[in-house]
Order: C-alpha cells, then structure tokens, then sequence
C-alpha cells in the first residue's frame, strides 16, 4: 500500500509487546529512539510478565535485561504474593510493573488493544503502517518495524512469503490454554498441558480450539481437586510455534542439532529441546535421530544467524521473537523466554546500528555484531555443549551412562566407526550394549537389532523402522493396536510408512487397511483423557500417511 | 450473511446466543470472556427472570457461587464450556473498525491475523461500546490485613476465595492501563495498607458508560451488576430477534 501523509511519525514501531517485543520495544527506547509499541492485549511481557513468571530453562540472562531482571527481583520480594520455587524470583506482576515503568522512563509509547491493519511501502521499503486503536484507525510513519508478533503478521500483512510448521503434515509444536491458580500455600502459579496443534493462520479454527481448551482448562476437575483455585484464565494463548517470516537467511534443523554453522551468527541461544509434541514419531529424521540420543533435555548453545531477522523481499522490517525464520525442527530451544529476549535486544540493537550510520541492516553486520559482543548477547566464542565437550573426551565412557544424557551417543555417531561399536555390544555394562545399539542403528547397521527389540519401545520402532528392510514389518506392526501407548503407536504407523514409501507392500498394505477405519489412533493420554485429542489424533495421521504416500 | 453480529465476548453475548434461535457471531477482540473477570469484579449474584434463574442455577449446581458470590474465573470457564456444547460461532481476536447501516442489514468491518474482512448481518448488537466514561476503576486481586471498606482513593472489597480482596482505585478517565497500574503498585507501596500483596492485577477496566447513540442495539455489560444480569438482558433481546 503506497502513502504519502501520515498521523504521526516514530523512529521504530515495535509490534506484540510480549516477550520478544517488550525488550525490543525497552531497548530502542533505552538508546533514545523514539518508540512506539503496539499490542493487542493490556501488558508488556506477553507469557512471560502474564502468564508463565520464571524463565525455566536456558543460561543466565545476560544483556540490558539481566540488570532488569535484577530489578524485577528485588521488586518481586515487596508487595507481591509468594511465588513457586521454579519462579526463580520473579512475579509476573513485578515483571509487568519494571517493563511498563522503565519503557515510560525512556520515552516510549505503548499502545494497548490495537491492532495494525496495513503496512505502507515504498520501493520495497517500510515507510509506516496502519492501526486500529480504540475503534479508529491512524496512520503512523515509521523508520523501521520490529515484528515480534508471535505470528510474523505484519510480514504476513505485507504480503510476504511465510511458512509454517513441520514438513511432514504442517503441524506446529503443541499449544497451551493457561489458567492462573493460587494454590493452597498462597502462592501464585500457572496450570495447563498441552491442548493440541492449531494453525492460528486460520481464524475460525484458532477460535474453536481456544473455546475448546478454556472449557476443559480446569481438565475435568483435576487441578480443583488439588486446591488450586483458579483466579483467572489467562489473558493470551501459549502458543510455542507459529507462521514465520521466510528470511534471508534460515536457521534449520541441521544448524542446531548437527550443529552445522550459521552464517553471520548475530546472537547466542541456549536451552534444551523443549518439544511438546504429541507425536513426535511425525517429526523429520533430523530431529528424532537427536531425540534417539535421549539428548532432549540437555541444553545446547547456537547461533542464530542475522539473516533470520531480516525478511527476504522488504527493507525496513526486522522480525524478532517466534516470527524469526526458525525452521520448526530448530525452534524448540530457540523459542524459550530468555532466547525470546535477546532476540528483542538483538532486533532493537539492528534498528538502533542502521538509524544511526544511515545503512540498511544489511549493510551494518559488523557494527551490530560488536554492538551485541558489548552488550553480552552474542558470545562468538561459546562452544554447543559443555556435556559434548566431556563425552568427546572419552566417548566409552560417556556411554556407559544412564539415559537422559546421550552425548556419548551422539560423539559416538559422528566419531566412531561401527566396528568399534560392534565390540561395545557384547558389554556387560547396559547402559553401555544399549547405547551402542543405538548409535549403531543411526549409523545404518542391524547389528544391534536384537538388543533393540528387548527395549520394546518408541526408539525401538523408530530405530528398527529406520534399519527396515522388510525384515521388521511385522514386529512393529504389533504395535499398531487400539490399546499401544499413543507415542508407541504413532512411531509404529511412521516407521510403517517410511518403508512404504521405500516399497515395502506389506507395510503399505498394513496403513492403507488401518487408515480406512474412522477412529483408530489409541486415546492420547495428557493429564487426562481427551477423547476429542484421540480423534485428531487418527485425522492427523491419516493426513501423514495422504501426505507422505501420494 | 449472519442473522446477527454481537461485538464482544461477553455475558450479554453469551445471553443473547442462548435467547435467539438465528445464526449469530461473536466477536471478542480477546480470547477471554471480556466482562467481569479479567476486570476483577467481583458481584454479588441477582436473578430476575426465569432465564437469570436458569444460569445462577448452574452456576450454583457447578458449585461456583460462595455466600452470593461468584468465582469470576471459573464462571468464565462455564461460558467457554456453554460456547462449546452449544456450538456457537465465536472469533476471538478479531477487532471492529467499523459498523455501516445498508438497506437490508448492516456490514460490519473487521481485523484480525487473517488481514481485513466484511462481514453482513441483519442486526448488530454491541455489548462493549464506546462512550463517555462516567467512572472508571483498575482493580486487582490482593492478599491483606487492612479491613474491607471504602478508602480515599481505593476500595476493598471481599473476593471469592477465602482470605483474598479486591483493591479497587479510582482513576481519571482518560488513565492507560501503564498509568493504572504503576499507580497501584505504588499504593500497594505507599503504606496505606497493611501487609497487601499483589496476586494479579486486572486487564480490564471497571467503568460505567454512557453510550453513543448508534443506529444498532446496544447492551453495554458494563453497565449491569452482574454476570447474571448482563445474561438476562442479552437472553430478552436475543429472545425478541428470534
């Protein structure tokens, strides 16, 4: 949309204040910008100043936001309710509190229950856009737009390309429906679980679930039953995935779990991969070869590249926050709070670099990557993984433990030959014969097979399915059964189709039979059972099996 | 083409949804039930017609109605659960930016993430309009020893919960929901209550209104004593369109 006159004119627009936007909309503040923030809802923070209070998961903050956080700490210890232990100190009232006092300190504008309605380009460059506030619509010009909403919708208004989702069946990670509960030593704290996928780009189904997922948020009772007594419905979805912008750059899921490079890494990220997935038997090769190494709790370090702000086709627009171009097998770390936050800063730093020397991001790297180093957000020198660093040491070893740490697996994948591995299988030590059975699976070889199958579980069908030749047609397909574990299952009727589309007959005509039924995925069982999940559950993989077979 | 648009998610909709038998929309610019508890009003619980009785029925069959007064939140969990079962057709997040008069009904315009879209209907009933503010508070649930009562600047009143206040402040009508709240923490600051903490603060304003005059029906909940209220006057008119 082209135009020439406006309301009023901001340096940077932030849109979403939430926990991407609320740094980004603070830190270009901070540096004397003159800022305008537009958010749909009534607070800054989004889930992490309304919702969820603690950061759970992912490295100390560093950046301006570590001194904030000081602040919302100390704050957090005066007027304000006791909290959780996993809050790490912070209310999300005293969060909400700091973010709105010191974004007024600095100047900055923020506007509440407003929503942009178009963006204004000229020769491919933002030059402001439209909001609806308060029932009227201005015009506002701007310099640059910061696109934190959790959805990449002002790239998505302004007609840019976008993605979604996983390539298998375009499904999101889960999302969650969060009640707000005092429990019955006072304190303040979130209930929720996981409700499903939803595809926010489609309105009408975006509103069934959310209707769906508060009327069943008490989950039948059973948070009642545990005295929690609920004092509000959360005013925002916790939705951990949803459209993003298709950048210049992309960060994939070979970036953060073979820990390929990035090119002009701009800022750091850590935390483990948080999946919230109901199936992850439907996630590519990539993500569940890492999942087999029990590595989804270990925290990984990585690099986001600068590229994955900046949307490819427009100058102007910098996204920060889940609109990022994180490819879905990438996002599961990535989309934690703390990372969420130095994307913000990291976004207010490129807008505040390309204002000051008169350059397009594009043409600033350097000077925004020295910009972040300073401000201790990007750590050029931080290494993947403390625990890959030791495994690498001595891979046996770090082998012959327990699950729940498998970077000796995964050292031994990329580092040892199966010859070597073949040896470890005739162990004596478990932990040490079933990791090498493992490594040994994701290497290709069935030499392990027999060890696999006495684990009778999903890396079992995974691995097996993986290995098939046809040879395992029939033992995993005992799994496919109304009374398997949903997980079980859903791994059995992937690694089932994995060998279809490699031409097993049998396979195939194991899921062309199965899928003919209405309802014949087992009950999803999650903090209760959801007949309605169940159900879903059977459309979403027979749309897998359409997808994956035609 | 809608036989009616109710703008906002609220009691009133809620009401008029379970009164008319048309084919009807709502549109909530949130995804939460818009009235009473993301306000943090708290009210005590009054039927006035058979469809009043019928709702505070349930809700005191649901065991949610304490001494007359309603838990706010899990009566907001009721409305989702009566939205469900009978199926009636909602768009959260969705904003108007505008409501236009045509021969045969109205159009309404509306944004969401799906982009800008209009939307036809033979009636428009707005239970959130717009108009002068006649007074306006921003509440909080809080914890504290100070007594129930009026004080300057502030009220406190019982909560649902055992043990639990709302703080009510006045605040000038043109105040943001930043300048509330900062205000709030420093009341809860300044001394003048004794041992308050804060468990929420609310994400909508108290007010009471006087509405602009529009071609359309209004019903503004905003103005009504309770939930139950709000129901009743949206079921009469949602009855009376059919």
């Amino acid at each position: 949309m082209i135009k020439t006159k406006f309301d009023d004119h901001y340096q940077v627009v932030v849109c979403g204040g939430g926990t991407a936007g609320a740094p980004a909309a603070i830190a270009a503040a901070a540096a004397g910008l003159r800022v305008l923030c537009v958010e749909t809802g009534s607070f800054m923070g989004g889930m992490g100043s309304g919702v969820v209070m603690g950061y759970y998961h992912g490295e100390n903050m560093e950046g301006m936001f570590a001194d904030i956080d000081r602040e919302i700490k100390s704050e957090s210890e005066s007027v304000y309710s006791p909290k959780k232990a996993w809050c790490e100190g912070i209310h999300s009232e005293a969060k909400k509190y700091i973010f709105e006092k010191k974004y007024m300190e600095f100047g900055g504008v923020i506007w509440y229950y407003s929503i942009v309605t178009d963006v204004f380009t000229e020769n491919k460059k933002v030059i402001g856009l439209r909001i609806l506030k308060d029932g009227l619509l201005t015009d506002i010009g701007c310099d640059y737009i910061i696109d934190a909403t959790s959805e990449a919708n002002i790239c998505r208004i302004a007609g840019l390309p976008m993605k979604i989702g996983r390539d298998t069946d375009g499904q999101c990670q889960a999302y969650s429906a969060v009640c707000l509960t005092v429990n019955e030593n006072g304190e303040l704290e979130h209930i929720y679980r996981d409700n499903g996928y939803v595809n926010d780009s489609d309105m009408v189904a975006f509103s069934r679930a959310v209707t769906h997922s508060y009327a069943d948020s008490d989950c039948k009772g059973a948070y009642s039953k545990q005295n929690n007594k609920i004092v509000m419905c959360a005013p925002i979805l916790g939705k951990r995935e949803g459209m993003c912008s298709v950048g210049i750059d992309s960060f994939t899921g070979e970036n953060l779990l073979c820990l390929t490079p990035v090119s002009r890494p701009v800022f750091t990220c850590s935390g483990p991969y948080d999946t919230h997935l109901h199936d992850a038997a439907m996630e590519s090769d990539t993500v569940n070869d890492f999942l087999m190494c029990d590595l989804g709790r270990q925290v990984v370090t990585v690099r986001i590249p600068y590229g994955a702000m900046l949307p490819e086709g427009i100058d102007g627009l910098i996204t920060a926050g889940l609109g990022m171009d994180i490819y879905h097998d990438a996002l599961a770390p990535v989309r934690l709070k703390k990372n969420m936050v130095r994307s913000g800063e990291t976004a207010a730093v490129i807008a505040i670099t390309s204002l000051r020397t008169g350059r397009r991001p594009l043409d600033c790297y350097e000077e925004v990557k020295q910009e972040l180093i300073r401000r201790k957000v990007y750590f050029p020198s931080a290494k993947p993984s403390a625990g890959l660093r030791e495994a690498m040491q001595d891979i046996k070893s770090a082998m012959s433990r327990e699950i729940n740490y498998g970077w000796g697996i995964y050292a031994a994948v990329r580092t040892l030959s199966a010859d070597i591995l073949k040896e470890y299988l005739d162990s004596c030590e478990i932990p040490l014969k079933k990791n090498a059975a493992i490594a040994l699976a994701l290497l290709g070889d069935n030499s392990g097979a027999a060890i696999l199958k006495e684990m009778e579980n999903e890396k079992t069908v995974y691995l097996l399915g993986k290995l098939n030749r046809g040879e395992y047609t029939e033992y995993i397909a005992q799994f496919l059964r109304k009374d398997t574990e949903y997980a079980l299952f859903a791994y059995a009727f992937a690694a089932l189709l994995r060998g279809a589309k490699r031409g097993d007959k049998k396979a195939k005509s194991i899921l062309e039979v199965l899928v003919q039924k209405e309802d014949f995925a087992p009950l999803l069982v999650l903090n209760g059972n959801d007949k309605k999940a169940s159900e879903d559950r059977s459309a979403a993989l027979r749309e897998f099996y359409k997808r994956s077979v035609t | 083409m809608y036989d009616n648009i109710i703008i906002g998610g609220t009691y009133a909709a809620a009401g008029f949804c379970s009164g008319s038998a048309g084919k009807n929309l709502i549109l909530s610019r949130n995804i939460y039930i818009e009235d009473y508890s993301p306000a943090f009003r708290q009210c005590r619980l009054e039927y006035n017609t058979e469809a009043g009785q019928v709702i505070y029925d349930y809700f005191k069959a649901e065991g949610i109605v304490n001494e007359g007064l309603l838990s706010p939140a899990e009566a907001a969990v009721r409305m989702y659960k009566m939205a469900e079962e009978k199926q009636w057709n909602i768009l959260y997040q969705t904003f108007v930016s505008e409501v236009r008069q045509e021969t045969d009904g109205y159009t309404v315009k509306v944004h969401n993430w799906e982009g800008a879209s209009i939307l036809h209907c033979r009636e428009v009933i707005d239970t959130i309009p717009r108009g002068r503010i006649l007074k306006k508070t921003f509440n909080a649930l809080i914890t504290t020893e100070t007594s129930p009562g009026q004080y300057d600047g502030f009220e406190i009143t019982k909560a649902y919960f055992n043990g639990q206040y709302i703080l009510k402040c006045e605040i000038e009508p043109a105040a943001s929901m930043t300048e509330a709240r900062i205000a709030l923490v420093k009341l809860l600051h300044s001394g003048k209550l004794k041992n308050p903490k804060l468990i929420l603060t609310a994400v909508e304003f108290e007010r009471r209104l006087e509405c602009e005059q529009v071609p359309y029906c209004v019903i503004p909940s905003c103005n009504d004593e309770n939930p139950v209220e709000s129901f009743e006057k949206g079921f009469e008119m949602g009855r009376v369109a059919g």
